[in-house]
């Protein structure tokens, strides 16, 4: 599933994709309601927010397109190791990971403490810790309080 | 002691009276497995491990003047079943006749209200049963059970298994548990989808749901946490102690063994106790006294001359007191050397799993193993490895995907010694040196990294993902570990010991048929040629297969005679450490792995051991090096 970063529209595919004779290789999607264009995932936008967020210190490894329309929304990667969290959403492609996730209680609108970033991630929440790989950390968008 | 009944048929459940069966259903890590030995009054082990909560464990028990039989199912967070073993409890739950005790632990009450959610969504009676409440009075998460029983509708019982308490009203409640409805609002297009399920196929709610979770992942997170949020209304604002909050000598030790830096020398002082423990004390102290001096002294010489006196020389003498006999080498192996062994380790592994270090453990190995297309959690079976590869081998059923399953057989074939094997292995190499020990070392850890690293990229499938629930540090107990020590001590006994009853048969037969020396001068191409080793190291090659410290053994007495030069020991002992661990272990790779994949790892380890050896001898050759000089 793709979320539509501008109207939060969750859609399938890129419907766009099915016309357009530039679509081979094109990591840019459509929203089919907004027309708000936006990167799915592309091998040099990846590198590049890795780049950019890297220069940036406390950013997102979300493309920067993404955050633009999103606030103050970050990846767990980003958040500081000690500080307490509130889960915005969760990107994930794999729904068995998202079902797991939310039977342990992690579903958006969850407070969690980053306890540590490594050499895992270990998220504290009621009485549960919890590790988690820092791919799937990475898949868990939070704001900052 | 009785551990993994199978589930008995409906038709053949007699004693318990045709009674309504009592389900266990909980979270893991809830202490439901001592619950059920405190119900029941029989002892099971206590955590996951083949044998115990991976199978299903039944038993009587009496509620009032009913005798009704109670099942312990493997812990699950939810009901949509991703394993077998989570299909089986579904399938238990589908066949309407039995009552339910929903266990989970007090602290977090919210996951267990999750879980009983979907109880009630089959329809079925149940109870709810919040253990571990005496650690959640000492953290200040107590629930007021009287008020969630009056929100909920059924009784809910605060326990404490460790403690003992509450058992008796737990029984008492049991036996009268309640059918509610406690329906989450999944939203109008799930419930239009649920309706038109159960219309069309006349299944409960709790199925249709189940379905459309198989069918649709999408709905199966919106319905995980619609879930969520009424579990929430339920607890009315109860239950939020943070466990950051609480911050006692065991949160800072918790915290201390999964820290970047401090975190390993943790793991470097617990392997270092551990050596001390069972490598010293178990492989060292008790194998000397039981095999010194309780079997050759004692055992052995009854034994022989009974035999000599019962049926005199000839073939039942050789096949019980020879040099290939039952007795004689079989039960003096499988007792003498290495169930000593064997109890050590598990006595060390027993504190490490209650105190709650192996999820921490895992923490700290889990980038090296990612690397190796698994995850922390392969860190259960790897470190059982070096107790006994056999038992190891067993629990990769706890891993979730068949790559994990398949790669950790892999690695603990090739290269995880068992205490036994190591115990003789640490013998070689003392007059070798530092040096010696590195090149040991360095060839035994970088194949195992290699091939795991080859094996995630060419074994198909998908690892599974590293989501691990780090429990509390507790103290262990030392009457649970003893349980559980005993437990596995007598799995050894039933599973491993008629094993190398067949294994020196095996070696008997082979030996009067005159095959062992044909066998040999088969293979001294290989080991002179190849390895630049004396003939007679053959031998313990062969062995090895049997028993790979047999082997090691047999290469120990050569070094000691003075036939074998500091180089030839190290490449020795690095083919006979990334050999075959034993046939004990060969059989149960091609039990649970299937023949097809069982013969081709073996194959493949037998090639790459010789190959480590050959590139070894060859390049100590090409670099003129000079071990121990």
């Amino acid at each position: 599933m793709i979320e539509c970063p501008l109207c939060s529209l969750e859609f399938e595919e890129a419907t766009c994709h099915a016309s357009c004779p530039l679509a081979r290789g094109c990591a840019m999607v459509r929203c089919p309601r907004c027309n708000y264009e936006f990167v799915k995932e592309g091998f040099v936008s990846r590198m590049l927010s890795v780049i950019l967020s890297r220069g940036e210190g406390s950013q997102s490894t979300q493309p920067e397109i993404l955050r633009s329309a999103q606030d103050d929304t970050m990846t767990l990667l980003n958040a500081e190791a000690g500080s307490t969290v509130t889960v915005a959403r969760i990107v994930c492609d794999s729904t068995h990971r998202l079902q797991r996730l939310a039977s342990l209680g992690i579903v958006p609108g969850v407070k969690l403490r980053v306890a540590s970033k490594r050499p895992t991630f270990v998220l504290e929440f009621d009485y549960t810790s919890l590790a988690i790989d820092a791919d799937v950390a990475g898949e868990i968008d939070v704001t900052g309080s | 002691m009785s551990i993994a009944d199978p589930i008995p048929e409906p038709a053949a459940v007699e004693t318990a009276s045709q009674s309504r069966k009592l389900l266990l259903v909980g979270n893991p890590n809830v202490g439901k497995s001592l619950l059920f030995t405190r119900l029941t009054k029989r002892y099971v082990t206590v955590s996951n491990y083949p044998g115990t909560t991976v199978e299903l464990t039944s038993a009587e028990t009496r509620l009032g003047d009913e005798r009704r039989e109670v099942i312990d199912t493997p812990g699950t967070n939810d009901l949509v079943p991703r394993s077998d073993e989570e299909r089986v409890t579904r399938d238990l739950l589908l066949q309407g006749d039995a009552d339910v005790i929903v266990v989970g632990d007090m602290s977090n009450a919210r996951r267990a209200l999750m879980l009983a959610i979907q109880v009630s969504e089959y329809g079925l009676p149940f109870i709810l049963c919040l253990n571990m409440a005496d650690e959640a009075r000492r953290h200040g998460s107590e629930i007021d059970v009287s008020a969630l029983a009056q929100r909920i509708g059924v009784p809910v019982v605060a326990t404490s298994a460790l403690r003992g308490w509450n058992i008796e009203r737990l029984k008492r409640e049991a036996a009268r548990p309640r059918h509610v409805a406690l329906e989450a609002n999944y939203g109008d297009l799930i419930e239009h989808q649920i309706a038109q399920l159960q219309q069309a196929t006349n299944v409960s709610r709790g199925m249709a749901l189940a379905q459309l979770i198989e069918a649709d992942g999408n709905a199966g997170y919106a319905i995980a946490r619609a879930r969520h949020a009424a579990a929430e209304r339920l607890l009315n604002g109860q239950a939020h102690v943070v466990r950051s909050a609480q911050r006692g000598w065991r949160e800072w030790l918790g915290d201390l063994a999964m820290h970047r830096v401090w975190g390993h020398a943790i793991v470097a002082a617990v392997l270092f106790i551990g050596y001390l423990f069972v490598g010293r004390f178990g492989a060292g102290v008790l194998v000397d006294f039981l095999e010194e001096t309780v079997f050759e002294q004692h055992v052995n010489v009854w034994a022989t001359r009974a035999v000599d006196f019962v049926f005199g020389a000839g073939f039942i003498h050789d096949l019980l007191v020879g040099p290939y006999g039952v007795i004689t080498m079989a039960l003096t192996y499988a007792i003498a050397i290495v169930l000593p062994v064997v109890i050590t380790f598990f006595i060390f592994f027993g504190v490490l799993e209650d105190s709650g270090y192996l999820p921490r453990l895992a923490v700290m190995l889990h980038r090296a193993f990612k690397r190796m297309g698994l995850n922390g959690k392969a860190v259960l079976p790897m470190v059982l490895g070096l107790g006994c590869d056999t038992m190891a081998t067993l629990t990769t059923r706890i891993l979730e995907t068949k790559k994990e399953r398949v790669i950790v057989t892999i690695l603990l074939a090739l290269g995880v010694p068992c205490s036994a094997q190591l115990g003789v292995i640490m013998a070689m190499l003392a007059p070798l040196g530092w040096q010696g020990t590195a090149v040991w070392l360095g060839i035994t850890l970088g194949t195992i990294f290699l091939v795991g690293y080859l094996a995630a990229k060419l074994v198909k499938g998908e690892p599974a993902d590293f989501i691990l629930e780090i429990p509390p540090i507790r103290t262990p107990k030392l009457s649970n570990i003893l349980i559980k020590v005993s437990a596995r001590a007598e799995w050894y006994l039933k599973e491993a010991v008629p094993l190398f009853v067949v294994g020196t048969l095996l070696l008997y037969l082979l030996d009067a048929a005159n095959l062992l020396v044909r066998l040999q001068t088969l293979l001294s191409p290989l080991v002179v040629g190849a390895l630049g080793l004396p003939a007679e190291a053959s031998n313990a090659f062969v062995v090895g297969f049997l028993r790979r410290d047999y082997g090691a053994a047999g290469l120990f007495a050569m070094e000691r005679a003075g036939h074998l030069t500091a180089n030839q020991t190290v490449v020795a002992l690095v083919v006979i450490t990334l050999f075959i661990p034993c046939i004990a272990n060969f059989f149960v790779m091609l039990k649970e792995r299937g023949t097809r994949a069982g013969l081709a790892i073996a194959g493949f380890i037998l090639v790459s051991s010789f190959a480590a050896g050959w590139l070894l001898r060859i390049a100590l050759d090409v670099f003129g090096v000079r071990l121990g000089a």
